[in-house]
C-alpha cells in the first residue's frame, strides 16, 4: 500500500495534488451526470420522433384510403402534417418494386420491403435524403387503385435523424444548468479550501524562519505542530551549541593572547638590554610551555566534545580502562618514584571507553603532578548500594577553600596547570551520567591528600 | 655529552617540517650526533636500507610513506635500529600504534630538547647496535643471554633471568603482572598466585646497587626504573 502510494500517487506538490484529485473528481462526476442526462433525453426524443413518424404514416394511410388511390394529388402529399410545429416530415409512396408513385422523389425507396412487418405496422430504419441522415418509418399497404385494381404500395415517412440528438436548450430544461452552476461553485469552494490549507502551511514555514519565534504557536495547525516543535528544538540546540562554541572560542583566544603578551614583553626587555638574555630565556621557555599546554588542552576539549556528540554509552569494565590509564602514565609514576596501588573491585558502569580513559588519565596525571616525590598515589574502584565509584587519590597539598568554587571552571588555573583539566573531567563525567568531585582527605585535623571521586548513581 | 667519545653516533632524522628539522638537526649536531636529515617516508626507508644508522628519530605524519609504515617495513626487514617516534600530542592511538609497530620510545610534540637528548642517550645505551639490553649498570648480552653489572656477571636463576629480561625490554614502563607471569612461566605450569611476587622480591635484592630498581605498581604490575638517566628523561612527558 505504502509502496503503491509512493510510486503512483506521489504528490510532488500538495497544491497540485489536491487540485487534480478534488477538481478532477468533480469534473468526472459532472461529465458523467451530463452524459447520463443526454442519453436519457436522447432516448426520449427518439421515441417521440418514432411516435410522430408512426402517427404521420397512419394519417397518410387514411388519406390514401379516403382518396382511393396512391396517385394522389401532389398538394395533399406535400401538406406537412400537423405533428408539432417546426418538425418537417417528408413522404414517399412507392410501388412494391420501388417505383415512385407520389411524394418526395429524393427519398430512396425502402430497401427492406420484404421484411416489413405485416398488417400495415410500421418498420423503422435509417435512410438519407439529399445527403442528410433521416429516420424513416415505412409500412406496406394494400391500396385500392383508381381503376379498381388494388395493388400493394409502400408508404414512407421520414424526419431528420438530428432531431433525435438532444440540444443544449433541451438539456437545460432537464436541470443540468443548475448542476453546472453548482459544480462551478463547488470547484471554487474546493480551490479556496486548498488555498487556505496552503496558507497555513506557509504560515508555519514563516514561523520557523522567524528567529524570534521560540514556542509552538497556538495558531499552527495540530498536524504541523510536531514538525514545528521538532525543527524548533533542532534550531535551539544548534543555537545553544553555537553560543557555547562562541563563548569558548572567545575565552580561549583571550587565554592564548595572555602568554603571547608575556612573551613579547620578555623578548622586548631582552632586546632592549633591560635584562640579561640568560635570565629571560628560561622564562620565555616557560611561557611557551604554558601556551602550548593551553593549546593542547583546548584541542583535547574540542575532540572530547566531538566524542560526546557521537558516543553511545555502554556498560563497560571500568577496571580495564583504569589499568590502561596506569600503563600509559607509568613513565610519570616511575619519574617521581611514586608508590602506586590499584585497589580494584569488579566495577561496570555506563561509559564510553575512550572518554572514560581520558577522564582517568586526566585525574591520574593531576594526582601525580600534585603528589610529592616518593609519595603515594592510587586508584580505588568500589561499588555498592546502587552506586559505583572510581577514586583517584594522592598525598598532595589539598585544595584551598578559595580555589574550590572555581575548580571546575574552564581556565581556572591552579598551581601552574592551564586549568582546562578538571573542566574536561567534569564534561566527560556529565556526558556519561556521572559526577566528579574533589575532596580534601583530612586526618587528625590536617589535610593529608585529595580524593578525586567519579561516581555513577545516587549520592549516599 | 657524546663529544669526544670513540665514534659519532649516526642519526637519521625523518621530519617533514623544515623549521623543526633544521633546528633539531642543528642541536643534535652540536650535541655530537652525525645527523642525516630527510623529509619523506620512501626516502627514509631507502636511506635506512642503504647503510646502517645508530638511531632514528621518526615523525609519524609524513608525506609519501607514513611513519608507521616506514617503521613496519623496517622491522619486517629485520632491521633493529633503535627508533624514537615523534607523535602529535594527545594522539594516544598513534602512540600505541607506534609502539606496536616496533618503536622503542615515543615523544609527544612539542617536546623538551633535553628530554629528547636524554631519551636518545637512554635508547643507545639500552639498545646498542649489538642488540644488548641495558638498564642502569645492568646489561643483558643478546648473544649469550647472560646478565652483567658493568663487567661482573650477575648470577640469576633462569626464571629471574626471564623476569629481568621482560622488564628490561620495557624500561620505565609498567609491565602487567599477567604478562610477566606468561613470560616467566611457560604455559601449562601450575603457577601459585604469589609466585611472581616471590621472584620479584628475590630479583630486587640482587639488583641493589645496580641503579636499576624494580618498582611495584600494586594491582597492576612491575616497572624497571633506570636510575642512571638524568632527570630530563624522567621529566613529565605530559
Amino acid at each position: 500500500m505504502r509502496r503503491w502510494l509512493d510510486s503512483f500517487l506521489f504528490a510532488r506538490s500538495l497544491r497540485g495534488f489536491l487540485l487534480v484529485w478534488l477538481l478532477g473528481g468533480m469534473v468526472v462526476a459532472t461529465i458523467s451526470i451530463f452524459a447520463i442526462e443526454a442519453w436519457r433525453v436522447g432516448n426520449q426524443l427518439a421515441s417521440e420522433q418514432d411516435e410522430r413518424l408512426a402517427g404521420a404514416l397512419g394519417t397518410l394511410v387514411q388519406a390514401i384510403a379516403q382518396q382511393g388511390g396512391p396517385s394522389l394529388p401532389a398538394p395533399a402529399l406535400a401538406l406537412p402534417l400537423d405533428t408539432g410545429g417546426s418538425v418537417r416530415i417528408v413522404f414517399r409512396v412507392s410501388a412494391v418494386n420501388g417505383e415512385w408513385l407520389a411524394g418526395e422523389r429524393g427519398l430512396a425507396p425502402c430497401p427492406w420491403v420484404q421484411s416489413l412487418p405485416d398488417a400495415g405496422r410500421a418498420g423503422f430504419y435509417v435512410g438519407h435524403l439529399r445527403g442528410q441522415l433521416m429516420r424513416v418509418s415505412a409500412a406496406r399497404r394494400h391500396a385500392p387503385a383508381a381503376d379498381g385494381v388494388s395493388q400493394d404500395i409502400v408508404i414512407q415517412a421520414a424526419a431528420p435523424w438530428s432531431e433525435r440528438i438532444p440540444g443544449a436548450a433541451r438539456l437545460r430544461e432537464g436541470g443540468l444548468s443548475q448542476a453546472l452552476v453548482l459544480a462551478c461553485a463547488l470547484a471554487g469552494w474546493v480551490s479556496l479550501g486548498i488555498a487556505i490549507v496552503l496558507y497555513w502551511i506557509d504560515r508555519t514555514r514563516q514561523t520557523l524562519s522567524d528567529p524570534m519565534h521560540q514556542s509552538v504557536d497556538a495558531a499552527v495547525p495540530l498536524e504541523l505542530r510536531p514538525v514545528l516543535s521538532r525543527v524548533q528544538a533542532l534550531l535551539q540546540e544548534k543555537q545553544h551549541w553555537v553560543d557555547q562554541q562562541r563563548r569558548f572560542l572567545a575565552d580561549a583566544s583571550h587565554q592564548l593572547r595572555t602568554p603571547m603578551a608575556v612573551l613579547r614583553t620578555q623578548l622586548q626587555s631582552a632586546m632592549a638590554g633591560d635584562v640579561r638574555a640568560a635570565d629571560v630565556l628560561p622564562q620565555m621557555l616557560h611561557t611557551v610551555d604554558r601556551a602550548t599546554g593551553l593549546a593542547n588542552q583546548l584541542l583535547s576539549l574540542t575532540k572530547l566534545e566531538l566524542l560526546a556528540q557521537r558516543s553511545e554509552l555502554q556498560v563497560i569494565d571500568v577496571r580495564a580502562v583504569a589499568r590502561d590509564a596506569v600503563l600509559e602514565l607509568s613513565p610519570l609514576i616511575a619519574a617521581k618514584r611514586i608508590e602506586f596501588s590499584l585497589d580494584e573491585a569488579e566495577l561496570a558502569a555506563p561509559a564510553d571507553a575512550t572518554m572514560l580513559g581520558e577522564l582517568v588519565r586526566n585525574l591520574l596525571a593531576n594526582a601525580i603532578h600534585h603528589a610529592p616525590d616518593d609519595g603515594r598515589v592510587g586508584i580505588v574502584l568500589r561499588s555498592g548500594a546502587g552506586r559505583a565509584e572510581l577514586i583517584v587519590w594522592d598525598e598532595g597539598p589539598g585544595i584551598a577553600d578559595t580555589q574550590r568554587p572555581r575548580l571546575f571552571h574552564p581556565f581556572a588555573a591552579s598551581q601552574g596547570g592551564a586549568g582546562l583539566g578538571l573542566s574536561i573531567c567534569r564534561q566527560i563525567a556529565e556526558a556519561m551520567g556521572a559526577q566528579v568531585e574533589l575532596f580534601n582527605r583530612v586526618d587528625r585535623g590536617g589535610v593529608v591528600g585529595v580524593d578525586a571521586v567519579v561516581a555513577w548513581g545516587q549520592a549516599p | 655529552m657524546l663529544r669526544g667519545t670513540m665514534h659519532r653516533m649516526k642519526l637519521l632524522l625523518v621530519e617533514d617540517d623544515f623549521d623543526l628539522s633544521a633546528a633539531l638537526g642543528q642541536t643534535l649536531l652540536q650535541r655530537g650526533y652525525d645527523v642525516m636529515r630527510c623529509a619523506d617516508g620512501h626516502e627514509a626507508l631507502g636511506l635506512l636500507r642503504k647503510r646502517p644508522y645508530d638511531l632514528v628519530v621518526l615523525d609519524l605524519s609524513l608525506p609519501g610513506l607514513d611513519g608507521i609504515d616506514v617503521l613496519q617495513r623496517l622491522r619486517d626487514d629485520g632491521n633493529r635500529t633503535p627508533v624514537l617516534v615523534l607523535t602529535a600530542r594527545g594522539a594516544v592511538g598513534e602512540r600505541i600504534q607506534g609502539l606496536n609497530a616496533g618503536a622503542d620510545d615515543y615523544l609527544a610534540k612539542p617536546f623538551d630538547l633535553d628530554e629528547l637528548i636524554a631519551r636518545l642517550q637512554a635508547l643507545t645505551r639500552r639498545l646498542g647496535r649489538d642488540g644488548d639490553l641495558r638498564c642502569g649498570l645492568v646489561r643483558h648480552e643478546a648473544l649469550s643471554g647472560a646478565f652483567y653489572v658493568q663487567a661482573i656477571p650477575l648470577e640469576l636463576s633462569p626464571r629471574e633471568g626471564d623476569l629481568l629480561k621482560a622488564l628490561m625490554s620495557a624500561v620505565d614502563r609498567v609491565v602487567p603482572k599477567e604478562a610477566l607471569t606468561s613470560a616467566v612461566f611457560a604455559g601449562g605450569e601450575a603457577v601459585q598466585a604469589d609466585a611472581i611476587e616471590v621472584l620479584v622480591h628475590r630479583l630486587r635484592r640482587k639488583l641493589v646497587g645496580t641503579k636499576a630498581e624494580i618498582m611495584t605498581l600494586r594491582g597492576v604490575g612491575y616497572l624497571l626504573r633506570d636510575d642512571a638517566v638524568g632527570p630530563a628523561a624522567h621529566r613529565a612527558s605530559r
